[in-house]
Formats: C-alpha cells, structure tokens, sequence
C-alpha cells in the first residue's frame, strides 16, 4: 500500500430532494489497499459509490478518482476501473458470453477473453447459457468475471458476494487477493457481512446516516473496542466490595448478579480493572476481545445509548 | 466512437428481425394495395368523391387524391404510416433507454468509459437506421410494385417523387421516435414515456388533422403538430416541391430539436438505483 491517493471524497454530499443520500462525506483511499465500506442499508454505502461512477450527480463537496474529478472526467476514470453494482441488471435474452464480451468491449483495450475462460472455469459458469436461465449466484459469477477479467487499476464492489454459495464466494476472495497482490491495484469493497470485509480488507470505514463515523484498519478498530470481562466472586460480600471500586465513568454496561459481574471497560483502563480484580476474591475471570461486528453495532447504537445513558445495573439481592 | 459503434451494433443484433419483419409486411401491404388498382375504377370514384360535402372534401384534400393511383396509394399508405410503423417506433423509443435503466443494465454499461451522449447517441442513432431501413424496404417493394403496376405506368412512373417523400416519411417517423425518446429520458420509465407519448401522438394526429374544423382564432395550434407538416399527396400527386422542402425543413429541426434536447436532459440526470 503506498501513500498515493486513488480516491479523495472531500465534504461530499448529495440529496435527493429533502432526503439525504450522504452528508458531508470525507475519505481517502490509498494505491493498492483493499478498503472495506461497511453499514446498513440506507447508510449510503452505494449512493457514495454511484456518485464515484458519475451515475448520479453529488449535491455539493469534491470526489475525485485518480486525481480526476468524478464528474467531469468520468470516461477516462471509467477506463481504469472495473464495478461490480449490488443489484446486478444483465440482458436476460443474450448468453452469459454475449453479455461479457458487449461489456468488456466497452473498454479500449481488446477483450480478455482467455481470462474470461479461465475465471468461468474456475467459477463453474456456463457461458453459453441464456441469462434468463441461470440462477441468481451464477448470474452473480458474471458480474464478478466483469470485474475480474479487464486490467484495471481500481475495482469497486458493492455488494460482490450477494447470492453466491460460501465456496464460491471463498474462491471469489482468494482470486480478489491474489490479483490485488499481483497488479497492486485498488480495492473499494462495500458490504453489510462484516465476517467478509475482515478477512480481506486493510482498512475500513463505517458509513452511517451518510457520514463515515470511522475509518481504520481491522487491527485498530478492535484496538478501540472495549473488552468484555466476565469476573464470578466468591461471595455477595465480595462482589459488592468490588462494585463500590468500580469507577462508573470507565466502565460501561455494568450487570453486577449475586457473585457475577460483567462489564465492558476500554484499554486505557484494563491494568487498573486488573489491580483491582488482583486485590478481590475471585474464583474465575474472563477477558473477552470484542469481535468486529460488536463494535460495528455500538457505532450503530450509540445515538440510542446516548439518549438512554443506558447502563444495566442490577442491584445485588440479598 | 468504437464504443458508440458496439453499442449501436447490438442495438441493431437485437432488431435485426423486427426491422425486416416490418419493413416486409409494410412493404408487402403497399405491394397488395397497389395490386388491388387493378380492380378498381377511379372514374367511378371521382363521381363519388365530387358528391361528397365540401367539409369532408377539405379533410381528405384534393380530388385528385383519390382519384389518381399516388393519391389513393399515398392515402391508404403514408397518410396512415403512424399506425403502421410510428406507434411500434415510438414504443421502441420509448423503451429503450427507460427499460435499460429499470432492468439496470445501465448500470453496468455506463460504468464502462462511454459518455453519456455516446450512449444515448447510439441508441438515437439506431431508432434513425431502425426507421431509414424499415420504410427502405417499404418504399423498395413499393418502388417494384408501382414498375410492374400498368396503371402507374400508365399514369407515369414517378419514382424519383416517391423516394424524395420517403426522405420525408423518415424525418415524420423520426420525429415520433425522438418524442417518446425525450420523454423517456424525462421519466427514465417505460410505462411514463410510452403515456405521454401516446397522448402527445394523439393530440398532434387531432391537431393536425382537424384544426380546419377549429375556430378560426385558435388554428394557429396547428403549427405544434408534426400531422400538419407531413403532406406525402402534396408532394406524390401535386408535385409541391415548396411545401416539400418547407415540410423537410421544419420536420428536420423538430428532429434536431429533440434529440438535443433528449441529450441535453439524460446527461443532466441521475441514474436511479
């Protein structure tokens, strides 16, 4: 991965009408790194990728791609990169064939078909069948030939897995890998699975209400989470002991029953958790790292929880 | 340019069948009507036609629009072309860019380096080559019928006033086309572009056809409808060369008129999802 910006969103938003698509949206996406755009829904995962397309036209802010703006060079940005849509729309009454090599012809250079071959091969996909007859993972498996087959600099994925059977969308995975490692191009990959981006991308960016809340690598992000620790005491007595130590400020959803607490505390103060849990008398103790879809669903609750202060204490019965 | 070229030529592998089929069966309901000169008596129809009352006479036109086998062919084949070939090219137009954009092929073509003009230019481009091939077979059967019809030979083989009006049924044809296509890049829905289109049809066809019937302070309306720009017997039977180039000239800016405006309109759009 180098330092050199592939794609630079600045303040970006777009509208339609009253609703909003995305709001001031900023991101940067660097050569050769396979970035995972995760959220929901309606989050705005697909309307920042259909403005990078020029397919829909941004209300205000700056997108641009390869140093071009996404607009105004759309042709020449369009001729280095490959997209694979969520909604994939294909010509039902032409083969699997004539359809790739319509599209691929659209590029410049000459079609790969060889690579073509090659990726229905290794994909099991008929190229002579009529779309209108294939099901909807091996209709998936001609959009990922779309975007596997042209040399090209930069591949946006929305959605890229979306039907396929787990050892296809593995193979997807590791044919993505291995053509990024070797031609050293971009990868902007968006997605709700977030077991899929984990395993592929380097860095992430979490999009909600049209905004990136986040942007770091998988690494950081469980560096950020909070860690879950799981503590059973050897008595009331004892819990209640450590209950009346425990700073409320650092520690959050606190469930303190009979001699179980549980509780989720940040890094920063994990060694003054652990002094403390020292000084008590414990009979087991759990440290539990979060897994990444955890913290994908605190960025998601926490407008609720802020509202809600929501921490669950349970008073220690007697 | 090559993009516009693939794009165009799939367009056009897709048609291949529906231009010959129609153009054939155009061609060869022209071919059977002109046949059918044979058997009828035109003397017997002028007697008819000169009864007729003065108001129905300034619908049809000219006597001699019945009454001479280029005014009777043009009648029952020009005058009527917009049921024969322009509902089916507006409903093409109509859906060719709209249906694109609901089955979201689109989406994957305009991700591809083709500007929006290119894509939109090769399917305009394919509804005028769909039109000039369609009605070039039409006039080419005709053009073989009127050589061996005794009667048209009888009456003179016009044939180079044949083919200049077939410029002419092109533009008209075009013009119905471009309509429902600019609609379509209004609504980028089928089922939006082909009602207005319809409506827009109809309305000019009423406009045209019969504003003579209108008060007189409102017939001016009549210039908005492409019906009263389009005079084939004009051009077959009298020979109206002036009206011919006025008529080509306004159907010709009302054709440029629109596919700059459909361009104009589909680049400033999005795609919807």
């Amino acid at each position: 991965m180098s330092n050199e910006i592939i794609i630079q969103i600045k303040e970006l938003s777009k509208y339609y009408g009253k609703s909003r698509g995305i709001d001031n949206l900023n991101l940067d996406i660097y050569k050769g790194e396979i970035f995972g755009l995760l959220g929901p829904n309606g989050a705005g995962k697909t309307t920042t990728i259909r403005v990078l397309l020029d397919l829909i036209r941004k209300t205000s802010g700056e997108a641009k791609i390869f140093n071009l703006d996404v607009h105004l060079d759309s042709v020449a940005i369009r001729q280095r990169i490959a997209y694979l849509p969520g909604e994939l729309g294909l010509f039902q009454e032409k083969s699997a064939r004539r359809n790739i090599y319509y599209l691929l012809g659209l590029y410049q250079n000459h079609i790969p078909k060889r690579r073509v071959e090659e990726l229905a091969d290794i994909f099991g996909l008929e190229l002579d069948r009529k779309v209108k007859e294939l099901s909807k993972g091996n209709k998936q498996k001609i959009g990922i030939i779309l975007t596997l087959a042209p040399k090209v600099e930069l591949l946006i994925l929305d959605e890229p897995t979306s039907g396929l059977d787990p050892l296809i969308t593995a193979e997807f995975y590791k044919i993505l890998h291995k053509q990024q490692e070797e031609t050293g191009s971009t990868v902007l990959l968006s997605s709700h699975l977030l077991g899929e981006v984990e395993k592929v991308a380097h860095r992430v960016g979490i999009i909600r209400e049209g905004t990136i809340v986040e942007v770091a690598t998988i690494q950081q992000l469980k560096h950020i989470a909070m860690k879950e620790i799981k503590v059973e005491f050897t008595s009331a007595k004892s819990l209640q002991e450590f209950s009346n130590k425990l700073s409320i400020e650092k520690v959050e959803e606190i469930i303190l029953d009979d001699r179980h607490a549980s509780f989720f505390v940040s890094r920063e103060v994990l060694s003054k958790i652990l002094n403390l849990l020292s000084e008590a008398e414990i009979v087991d103790t759990d440290i539990i790292s979060p897994a990444l879809e955890d913290l994908f669903l605190k960025y998601y609750q926490v407008s609720s929880s802020q509202e809600k202060k929501s921490l669950k204490i349970k008073e220690v019965e007697s | 340019m090559r993009q516009f070229i693939i794009s165009l030529k799939e367009n056009l592998l897709a048609k291949k069948y529906i231009i010959l089929i129609l153009g054939g069966l155009i061609g060869l309901l022209s071919y059977y009507v002109i046949y059918l000169f044979g058997s009828i008596d035109f003397e017997v129809i002028q007697t008819f036609i000169e009864g007729l009352p003065e108001g129905m006479l300034d619908f049809f036109g000219d006597v001699d629009n019945f009454t001479s086998p280029y005014g009777f062919w043009s009648l029952e084949m020009l005058l009527f072309i917009w049921i024969y070939a322009g509902i089916y090219t507006m409903y093409m137009a109509g859906g060719l860019l709209s249906r694109e954009v609901e089955e979201k092929t689109i989406d994957l073509s305009l991700s591809k380096p083709v500007s929006r003009n290119s894509f939109l230019g090769s399917k305009i481009t394919f509804l005028y080559i769909f039109i000039v091939i369609t009605m070039g077979i039409f006039f080419l059967i005709t053009t073989g019928g009127m050589a061996l019809s005794s009667m048209f030979i009888k009456e003179g083989l016009y044939l180079d006033r044949l083919w200049l009006t077939y410029f002419n049924v092109v533009l008209f044809l075009g013009a119905l086309a471009m309509f429902a296509k600019l609609f379509s890049t209004v609504f980028l829905a089928t089922r939006k572009s082909m009602a207005f289109g319809s409506v827009v049809l109809f309305l000019m066809f009423f406009i045209g056809e019969f504003y003579s019937y209108m008060d007189e302070s409102i017939q001016g309306v009549k210039y908005i409808s492409i019906f009263y720009y389009f005079n084939p017997t004009e051009y077959l039977v009298g020979a109206n060369f002036v009206l011919y180039i006025q008529d080509l000239i306004v159907l010709g800016s009302v054709n440029a008129g629109l596919v700059i405006a459909s361009l104009i309109i589909f680049n400033k759009k999005d795609i919807p999802i």
